[in-house]
């Protein structure tokens, strides 16, 4: 598939770039057993876009899915399980475009397949995604060491905090609301911090 | 609401001021001024998706409310029901559910009357059936039980007695809400969305023309498609007055070039876009809103990704490439050749339904100015050149 390539960092970190609105984006993935990609994905997004992330499932009725949608006290959502999704199914979920607005956005976790089939019969949803469609790049989401490394450099010039003093600042409940800060922690293997 | 966000409420976004005014005379204005002139007429708006019909049926909307003696409803059909299963009957059924909220307070018994059925026609209702059984001559009650009658919202069989029944229901509401609000228009946007080939013209042809004989305006957006496909009874015949949303021709008409400037300037802050990268964006764009809107986003993601402060020419680049690459997802090679032939020789008349999905899906894009003109979305020409070169 000839899209743009990204790691889950990267997407990450575009995710958390944008701002406040009803943004989605695609990650496509071609590993059939996603499920722990979007758990994972989850649990990080809420640090990148600071805000409730939900999970939906997508193997469902189109109108009971999309009365979770609509429902979702979350601002933010991830939506999978398109694979029995037929023509019909995406015209429906398009025709319902008006109903899917979230506060913050949606990421569709899609298989290769399944992104065709929903350039083709849902126009509207993807007039509203544009060029967000990213082939997830499977094994490059964990950063090398010299990445890591490079990118707490560029977080320790932005903020003028240490890694020690980013540390001592969330034990102590004093550390900024800025998601950097968040990426930071994960960085440092301090996930546990974050949130306190 | 962000500046640069493509799948924004339109309303919100007039509301946050960035809300420009179209070049020319803006179609909001030509419509709300037929519709002074003469409140309970009929209006077909027809265009692509993302070219901004929403943001003009709002701004009409604002139009009507400002002239005083009309008194219009902005209805979003979609969010009252699964318009994938529309029948000719629906269309009615809301305008009447519109209108029972401006007379839920009358004191009229009949209104009240009338409310409660159009709630049963639009939702169902159960009703309450005692069931008897006969021994000898004594009739005995044994049992009540509730039987379900279903309503056309979500969209069902209609009864010709249902439908009868509503348009007399809506004649007595409009009667009684004239009293108050004089001359009701309803605006119904969401049918664009529509890509069956009979629903759209059994509901105009029966529907929309029985809502305006009540002496209602009726003002309706329907799907690009739909131009296309009745050549033999044109759809822009079917109502009194027909507008077309064109993509805006960036590339002949230094006003709609302009136009996009001032989008793109009223949104950013003062120095962030470099005039080359707003002359790529909306070269980029194709005169789409959408696509210039959703272009700069990406754009503003790629700077920030590099670390950059600045919207550079090269970031532009990446966006468009990324654009491009996914909108010929799906695209079949039969496709691909329809558009590389737009390509080369310049020409295109639609008349397949694979040129009509070509259309719909924007990849090819219709100009009017100052004629009728097509030609490939400019974002994915690059990418269509790499795959026959």
């Amino acid at each position: 598939m000839n899209i743009k390539s990204i790691s889950i960092d990267e997407f990450l970190q575009r995710a958390g770039s944008q701002p406040n609105g009803n943004i989605w984006s695609v990650l496509v993935t071609s590993n059939f057993n996603h499920d722990e990609l979007v758990e994972e994905l989850k649990e990080i997004l809420s640090i990148f876009t600071e805000c409730e992330v939900g999970i939906i499932s997508a193997d469902n009725e189109i109108d009971i899915i999309v009365n979770e949608i609509q429902q979702a006290s979350e601002d933010y959502l991830i939506i999978w399980n398109f694979e029995k999704w037929d023509n019909h199914s995406w015209r429906k979920f398009d025709q319902m475009r008006s109903r899917l607005i979230k506060k913050r956005g949606v990421v569709l976790v899609l298989l290769e397949p399944t992104v065709e089939k929903m350039f083709v019969d849902a126009p509207n949803i993807v007039s509203w995604i544009g060029s967000r469609v990213y082939e997830f790049a499977e094994g490059t989401e964990i950063l090398t060491e010299e990445e890591r490394q490079g990118r707490l450099l560029e977080l320790q010039e932005w903020s003028k905090y240490s890694n020690n003093q980013v540390i001592e600042l969330a034990k102590s409940q004093q550390l900024p609301p800025d998601s950097e800060y968040g990426e930071w922690l994960v960085l440092l293997g301090r996930e546990d911090l974050i949130g306190r | 609401m962000a500046a640069f966000e493509g799948a924004a409420n339109p309303q919100e976004a007039i509301e946050s001021g960035y809300y420009v005014r179209t070049p020319g005379k803006l179609l909001a204005e030509k419509l709300s001024a037929r519709v002074a002139l003469r409140p309970a007429s009929s209006h077909l708006l027809i265009g692509g998706i993302g070219s901004g019909k929403t943001t003009q049926l709002l701004v009409a909307c604002e139009k009507l409310k400002e002239i005083g003696d009309i008194y219009p409803i902005y209805i979003d059909v979609s969010l009252y029901t699964d318009i994938s299963q529309i029948n000719p009957g629906v269309l009615t059924a809301i305008a009447g559910l519109e209108l029972s909220n401006l007379l839920k307070d009358s004191k009229d018994s009949n209104i009240q009357f009338n409310i409660n059925e159009i709630r049963k026609i639009a939702y169902g209702y159960y009703e309450k059936v005692n069931i008897y059984q006969s021994k000898l001559d004594n009739i005995k009650q044994i049992q009540s039980e509730k039987i379900k009658h279903e309503g056309i919202i979500p969209p069902k069989h209609i009864s010709p007695l249902q439908k009868n029944n509503l348009i007399s229901i809506l004649n007595k509401f409009v009667s009684h809400a004239k009293n108050q609000y004089e001359n009701i228009v309803l605006l119904f946007d969401g049918l664009d969305r529509l890509n069956d080939d009979k629903t759209f013209p059994d509901i105009m042809n029966s529907e929309i023309k029985a809502i305006s004989e009540n002496n209602v305006g009726v003002v309706i957006v329907g799907p690009l498609s739909s131009i296309y496909r009745y050549n033999n009874n044109p759809i822009e015949n079917s109502l009194d007055y027909f507008y077309r949303q064109p993509c805006f021709d960036i590339e002949n008409d230094p006003e709609a070039y302009e136009f996009f400037v001032q989008i793109l300037k009223t949104r950013s802050q003062d120095d962030f876009l470099e005039e080359l990268a707003i002359d790529l964006l909306i070269k980029f764009s194709g005169g789409v809103l959408r696509d210039l809107i959703n272009l700069t986003q990406a754009v503003i993601e790629e700077t920030y990704i590099s670390g950059d402060e600045k919207l550079l020419e090269k970031y532009v680049f990446d966006a468009v490439e990324s654009f491009g690459k996914s909108q010929i997802l799906g695209i079949s090679n039969e496709e691909l050749e329809i558009l590389q032939n737009i390509m080369k020789k310049g020409k295109f008349i639609p008349r397949t339904e694979q040129d009509i999905k070509l259309l719909v899906t924007r990849r090819i894009i219709e100009y009017a100015y100052p004629n009728q003109r097509y030609a490939v979305h400019p974002a994915i020409v690059p990418i269509i050149e790499q795959i026959y070169a």
